[in-house]
């Protein structure tokens, strides 16, 4: 809200200098945004949080400005009394059909008004705040509203059929043509005040244009009233319609003001358009104004804040503040009577605040905590998965990327990304943002594509993130980490670059497997949509999956405009964390020498060489230490169908020396068994 | 033995010319001339088989080759020193470049988001908060009500919210963990829970629809507003230098009463006024506040005996101005040149 300086300065003396008040007001809670020069005038932009309604008025901005520069009071304007004569004769009548929307309407008639342009003074406070004058008749209800806080409307009493408010809810088919010239359809939603016949207004958000206040208007009918927040809400979204009206009365306007303001707009138009008063006004209240009081007890305060207080500054904050404070049950304790203006106070928490802010936080004397020693650790096991993970990713060269988990369905489509379970979005923003990611794919193909279109040949990445499904009505989270590679491995000015290879993306998942400790797991071929059928895959521990990895196939490559091979894998995070070594034992490091046996054999091409290491594990059991597969060859000293494979196997005993005997008599047992087996020949 | 010597000669011809250093010119002397096995050597004990005749003929042959070998061996040494002579002075190519570029094995950059989820949370770490984390799909009791916030209010507004269906919806702050955690732990409870967040905002510079955020909450008896003040100055002395001055304001979040927002002095111009703090000398990083008699209730615990504060900041605002980030949208693209610059 906009706060001109001059026009604060009606109601309070403000006779510190603008940079000082509004560190006063930022200090107190009450954040000043812009501060901007106008003339001789100063005006403040300040953000108004929801709970404090009273501050979306210059009287409850002064009375802040009241409390925190120590003034004792501040000047009400001039208002006409608010009594009601109950003989006098009725001219018009209220009806309200939905006492919950509306539980106070008071209308008062002013008549002889004579409207026209509204005087100096008047327009340029209003147009000090950014907002526009019409003429005096509805300029004086702008004023009062951003005067005292409380929304009104002036109808022009003679365009009202059957001289009577009712305020009820829109009939469906309805519709009114608001005071901005827009035709609004209406419907059993919106509260609308009508006369006999139409509905005149929409309730607490714009009035119509067939009733409004013109340069011929004689005789006024000035609405004040309080509607209830949760349905000028809903009007409001529902109409697309946002005035300083509803905005205000969303948040609860002060039912004892919907009272005074009357008054002090009808002494307006008494003063301002030589308006006829004479007439009563007409009072109908349901609500029923009850008193709340709160105890503040000292000691509570301490308890909170970490700071004393005394019972007499603790009263005058309170008082400042526009409370009633009277001595408590007890020594040290306050009875708070808390005015209407100030529905968010209920809790002793919420007075321990008031007298805290207006003190000063900055007065609070900071302290740390008593120490309490945890047993439980810090991180739990699945948070010290993910940093493992990602050291050891980051230590293999990968570098690390954070995508949208919101993604259009299209690209999970485009990556061929199985439809079912998926998690859509309500209300979107846009098509772009309308799922939760069922994978790490999509996103990851975006950052390739994003990367080779600025030229970045090489990109390795990784993340760690959540996918989303839905099975049925119920929601589930799963944490992955991906890995992407595409482009050359690593080059220098003396090794040859050459381009990624499926066989590097396993490597770094084996390394990573390495880091935590798994040995026993599988890798199978098994053919997932998105990947080549020839190099797709899924790595399994105890029969979970634990990482599914694969070369992307051609079609999706191209959906995501990637020229380039790419390696794509998906490690779960849990299943990595279950099977995860827990325990380090250690083993004596074998005192004996060992021996190395190469042998080259001939296959055919079909015959995987794992299947062959697995023979040679089985065979030579715990004597092999070390297995490597040196080379293979296929070309012109093989046949065409076959291949060369070359192991080099590595025997050592943990108890003694290996005989020649001993190395001959396994590895001649390994050869036999590879060749009989395998269907196979040495070279 | 005409061929004999003849093949000798060639074999030596051949050898010599391949020979180009010391230690290869004595190895061929030693295989033609050696006293024991030089084949020079092994040619002259084959004499004796030969009649009186013919021995002298070939005793001059072999010592004409014995000669020949003598001397060119003589002359390769000869030819091997100036060559390395020339070849110090001339500095050829087999001189070592210490100037070639390294092997270098490239190590991975982490992205700048996990960098200071990791940094913040480690600092409360070291303060005795534990780390959890919590579903980023919540329900309306959990993301709202347990928090104080009521259906239909105007304080909802600034937690505009994606929806998944009916009650369900991404959550728009990481507060709904407090709530879970004190359901099921009781005091003393010390956690700090970062993670991601969802809000309708159109993005531009400083928006995004999706972002991070890191929630803190200590509750137990005798915790006190100046506790929360400390702890915080404390965490942003660690997080931005030992210089920095904090500063409270008192503020408004459903879920905690009182409510305050803290602001540091201005890592850029350190408090005297710049660009990035609008001029005033102060940056608002985190909001924060006593927890809510409400929420206390709504998890079963007694507000009487225990009192506790909450804090909640977003990672990437921490990491635009720790960095000089200008722009949001950059944390999530993923250009390797942005990547690679925090590791």
């Amino acid at each position: 809200m906009k706060i001109s300086l001059s026009w604060l300065k009606k109601y309070i003396d403000v006779k510190i200098t603008p940079q000082k008040l509004v560190e006063k007001l930022t200090n107190a809670g009450l954040e000043v945004g812009d501060i901007q020069k106008a003339g001789l005038d100063t005006v403040f932009d300040v953000e108004i949080t929801s709970n404090r309604p009273d501050w979306l008025s210059f009287l409850g901005i002064a009375r802040e400005v009241a409390a925190v520069s120590g003034i004792k009071s501040i000047n009400i304007p001039k208002a006409l009394p608010s009594k009601v004569k109950a003989s006098m004769k009725k001219p018009f009548s209220i009806e309200i059909k939905d006492v919950k929307a509306c539980p106070r309407y008071i209308g008062r008639l002013i008549r002889d008004v004579k409207i026209r342009g509204s005087e100096q003074w008047m327009k340029t406070a209003i147009e000090s705040l950014g907002a526009r004058t019409v003429n005096n008749g509805t300029d004086i209800t702008n004023y009062c509203l951003y005067e005292t806080g409380q929304p009104m409307h002036a109808f022009d009493f003679d365009k009202l059929e059957g001289s009577r408010i009712i305020v009820r809810r829109a009939e469906k088919g309805e519709s009114i043509v608001t005071i901005d010239g827009v035709k609004r359809e209406l419907n059993e939603s919106i509260l609308v005040i009508a006369d006999t016949v139409k509905p005149i207004a929409i309730a607490g958000i714009m009035g119509g244009i067939e009733t409004e206040v013109s340069e011929s208007t004689k005789n006024i009918l000035l609405e004040s009233a309080y509607f209830d927040p949760v349905t000028i809400r809903r009007a409001s979204r529902r109409l697309g319609l946002s005035t300083e009206s509803n905005y205000r009365f969303e948040r609860k306007v002060d039912s004892e003001n919907v009272l005074f303001s009357s008054c002090r707009a009808a002494y307006l138009y008494k003063e301002i358009c030589g308006g006829n008063i004479e007439e009563p006004f007409l009072d109908v209240n349901h609500i029923k104004s009850g008193i709340r009081i709160v105890q503040f007890k000292l000691k509570n305060f301490e308890r909170l804040i970490g700071m004393k207080i005394t019972a007499t500054r603790g009263k005058t904050i309170l008082q400042s503040l526009g409370f009633t404070v009277k001595p408590g049950k007890g020594k040290d304790s306050l009875s708070v009577t808390v005015p209407s203006f100030r529905d968010d106070v209920a809790l002793e928490e919420d007075l321990i605040e008031e007298v805290a802010r207006i003190e000063g936080f900055d007065k609070i004397e900071e302290a740390m905590p008593p120490i309490k020693a945890h047993i439980d650790p810090a991180y739990s096991d699945i948070y010290m998965t993910k940093s493992k993970m990602r050291r050891l990713l980051l230590a293999q060269g990968i570098n690390e990327i954070v995508t949208f988990t919101l993604l259009s369905t299209r690209s999970l489509d485009d990556a061929m990304i199985d439809g079912q379970n998926r998690v859509l979005v309500m209300n979107p923003l846009s098509a772009e943002q309308e799922a939760l990611r069922t994978s790490l794919l999509p996103s990851s193909l975006k950052v390739v594509n994003t990367n080779l279109n600025r030229r970045i040949k090489q990109v390795r990445v990784f993340e760690i993130g959540s996918i989303y499904e839905r099975v049925k009505n119920k929601f589930s989270e799963t944490e992955f980490a991906s890995i992407t590679l595409t482009g050359t491995s690593y080059q220098n000015w003396k090794d040859h670059s050459r381009k990624v290879t499926f066989h590097d993306l396993k490597g770094v998942i084996e390394s990573l497997l390495d880091g935590f400790g798994v040995s026993e797991y599988k890798l199978e071929n098994k053919k997932l949509d998105y990947f080549s059928p020839e190099q797709s895959a899924v790595i399994t521990a105890k029969g979970q999956v634990i990482a599914e990895l694969g070369k992307i196939g051609k079609k999706v490559c191209k959906k995501f405009d990637i020229a380039e091979d790419v390696f794509f894998a998906q490690i779960k995070v849990a299943t990595l964390c279950a099977n995860r070594k827990k325990e380090y034992r250690f083993i004596p490091v074998a005192r004996y020498p060992s021996v190395v046996r190469d042998i080259a054999l001939v296959v055919k091409k079909n015959i995987a060489a794992g299947l062959a290491m697995d023979i040679i594990k089985e065979i030579a059991g715990a004597l092999a230490v070390k297995i490597e597969l040196f080379d293979v060859y296929t070309g012109d000293q093989v046949l065409d169908d076959s291949k060369s494979l070359a192991f080099s196997i590595e025997y050592q005993s943990p108890e003694a020396t290996l005989t020649e005997e001993q190395v001959n008599s396994v590895h001649s047992k390994v050869q036999n068994e590879l060749l009989a087996r395998l269907n196979a020949s040495l070279r | 033995m005409n061929d004999k010597l003849k093949s000798i000669n060639t074999e030596f011809e051949q050898a010599i010319a391949c020979v180009s250093s010391n230690e290869d010119l004595e190895a061929l002397r030693i295989r033609f001339l050696g006293r024991k096995e030089g084949l020079v050597t092994n040619i002259f004990k084959e004499l004796g088989k030969l009649d009186a005749q013919e021995k002298p003929v070939y005793g001059q042959k072999i010592n004409d080759l014995k000669n020949l070998i003598t001397y060119e061996i003589a002359q390769k040494a000869k030819q091997i020193e100036q060559k390395a002579i020339k070849g110090v002075q001339s500095k050829g190519a087999e001189v070592f470049d210490l100037s070639l570029p390294a092997f270098k094995n490239e190590i991975g950059a982490m992205h700048p988001l996990s960098i200071v989820t990791d940094e913040i949370c480690s600092l409360f770490v070291e303060m005795g908060f534990k780390v959890v984390e919590g579903p980023e799909i919540e329900t309306e009791y959990y993301n709202f009500e347990v928090l104080n916030i009521p259906l239909e209010h105007p304080s909802r507004e600034s937690f505009d919210t994606f929806y998944l269906h009916k009650k369900s919806l991404l959550r728009s702050h990481t507060s709904p963990v407090q709530a879970r955690y004190m359901e099921k732990n009781k005091p003393p409870v010390q956690i700090v829970v970062p993670g991601k967040v969802y809000r309708p905002d159109a993005t531009d510079a400083t928006h995004s629809f999706m972002f991070h955020q890191i929630e803190g909450l200590l509750v137990d008896e005798g915790i006190t507003l100046a506790h929360l003040n400390g702890v915080l100055s404390v965490f942003a002395k660690k997080l931005f230098g030992p210089k920095t001055r904090t500063r409270f304001r008192p503020h408004f979040f459903p879920f905690t009463e009182p409510s305050e927002e803290m602001d540091v002095s201005c890592i850029i111009c350190r408090g005297k006024g710049c660009r990035v703090c609008g001029g005033n000398g102060w940056l608002e990083i985190l909001g924060a506040g006593m927890v809510h008699p409400k929420v206390f209730k709504a998890v079963n615990i007694d507000s009487k005996k225990y009192s506790g504060f909450a804090f909640g900041m977003g990672v990437e605002r921490i990491a635009m101005l720790k960095y000089g980030i200008d722009d949001i949208r950059l944390f999530f693209e993923n250009d390797m040149r942005f990547v690679k610059q925090f590791s």
